[in-house]
């Protein structure tokens, strides 16, 4: 069997993670956390908990109040947990809202099991295993790829063919993602700009 | 016209940004808790918008942790909106319990919206990197039907043959596809207190977002 890992943000109350540890069933612990919450009395309580449990706490640390941050953290932690092949939930009970609700995005973002332990678990409505990377076809990543810098659609077009792909593959592909808030498609001067959307830039780089 | 959708706690500072922010608005409709402290927010915002002349619809929430019911009550006022042609949405996310505040999450993932967020400390608004995720594309027209006939069964969940029955499909085909939205995790399967030999087939928590 896969071994379970339980990602959860933390704040200073760690009963709110101890919930999580009681009805969610897991073989290893990683916690979310960030600023004063890492010298707090509630992680040590934590860290000697899952010690005399034979277990320990991986910690990684992230700005609790910047959003970016905190995503790539839960993202990050998911990704390297499956890629060594393990079952991975997130509990998003604990530490600040603007933690618990990166956290939440990036479940959601790369298929995982979300769940919310306050005074019952609930699990989130998210289709396991479908991930937003599923939809990025390879002439999608291409034109994604392809306008790092801002440039005229001609010329996304130009160079995604060089890859093999036919024009209208192109178009509807720069279609797709203006449409998905991915690319962004201006007309100046008469022609058609493709640049990748500034709102969501930053995440688009950790897909290519 | 633009709509902006709110979750608002204690501190209407939280919601404020994006009503200065939002170009061309129409409409502020935003969800507070029964708390004293947010009814003293949602007047304070009331007071606001008013001032400004902009429209404004106050819901105050009977459960304000109850993630799945506040879930579908905003996807229903989300969808209304847009059958009703009233405008881009935007949705600020930053308000009231946590519970609110990813019930609009998943809303905003479901539905597509732009998302804001405003910074605790400096009250500054951040646009937060949302996208769109269509979950029914990722489900097949049968198991699409499959999940909407559960849904709308869930106080009485049918047990796989009846619900193969029910839906005109071989008992094969339809363990087929129940297998596959269990492994999705949209679909529950139990044994029958009734008939320990027997399975009921529900549909999990909140599926009715996934099925619209």
């Amino acid at each position: 069997m896969a071994p379970r890992v339980l990602i959860s943000t933390f704040g200073f109350d760690e009963t709110k993670v101890l919930r999580a540890l009681r009805w969610l069933p897991y073989d290893s612990l990683v916690l979310l956390a960030g600023g004063k919450s890492l010298r707090g009395p509630g992680l040590r309580r934590l860290r000697a908990a899952e010690r005399a449990g034979g277990g320990t706490v991986e910690i990684v640390a992230v700005d609790p109040f910047d959003f970016p941050s905190c995503f790539r953290g839960t993202l990050d932690a998911i990704e390297r947990h499956r890629r060594a092949g393990a079952e991975v939930r997130v509990n998003v009970s604990g530490g600040t809202k603007v933690l618990a609700d990166a956290a939440l995005l990036a479940s959601f973002q790369a298929g995982v099991e979300a769940w919310h332990c306050e005074d019952r678990p609930l699990r989130l409505p998210v289709l396991r295993g479908v991930t937003l990377t599923d939809d990025l076809t390879p002439v999608r990543k291409a034109v994604l790829a392809a306008v790092g810098r801002p440039l005229p659609a001609t010329k996304v077009a130009d160079r995604v063919r060089l890859a093999g792909f036919s024009e209208a593959a192109v178009q509807a592909a720069i279609n797709w993602l203006r449409l998905r808030e991915f690319v962004t498609v201006e007309v100046r001067g008469g022609v058609a700009i493709v640049s990748r959307n500034p709102r969501t830039a930053w995440f688009v780089r950790s897909l290519l | 016209m633009t709509v902006l959708f709110g979750t608002l706690g204690w501190r209407p500072q939280s919601l404020m940004p994006s009503i200065k922010s939002t170009e061309g608005l129409e409409l502020v409709v935003f969800y507070h808790s029964a708390h004293e402290k947010s009814r003293a927010a949602r007047s304070r915002v009331a007071e606001f918008c008013s001032t400004l002349g902009v429209a404004v619809t106050p819901v105050e929430l009977s459960d304000a942790f109850d993630l799945l019911e506040i879930a579908g009550r905003i996807r229903q006022d989300v969808l209304r909106v847009r059958r009703e042609g009233q405008g881009p949405a935007r949705f600020n996310i930053a308000g009231g319990t946590r519970l609110m505040s990813s019930a609009a999450l998943l809303v905003c993932v479901l539905e597509g919206i732009p998302t804001t967020y405003v910074h605790d400390e400096t009250f500054k608004e951040i646009q937060l990197p949302l996208i769109h995720m269509d979950y029914a594309d990722h489900l097949s027209e049968r198991q699409r039907e499959i999940l909407a006939y559960l849904v709308a069964h869930r106080e009485r969940p049918p047990s796989e043959t009846s619900l193969a029955k029910a839906l005109g499909v071989h008992k094969s085909t339809m363990n087929h596809h129940v297998k596959e939205l269990v492994a999705k995790g949209v679909v529950e399967v139990a044994a029958d207190p009734k008939d320990t030999r027997a399975h009921l087939v529900r549909a999990a928590p909140g599926a009715e977002l996934l099925v619209g």
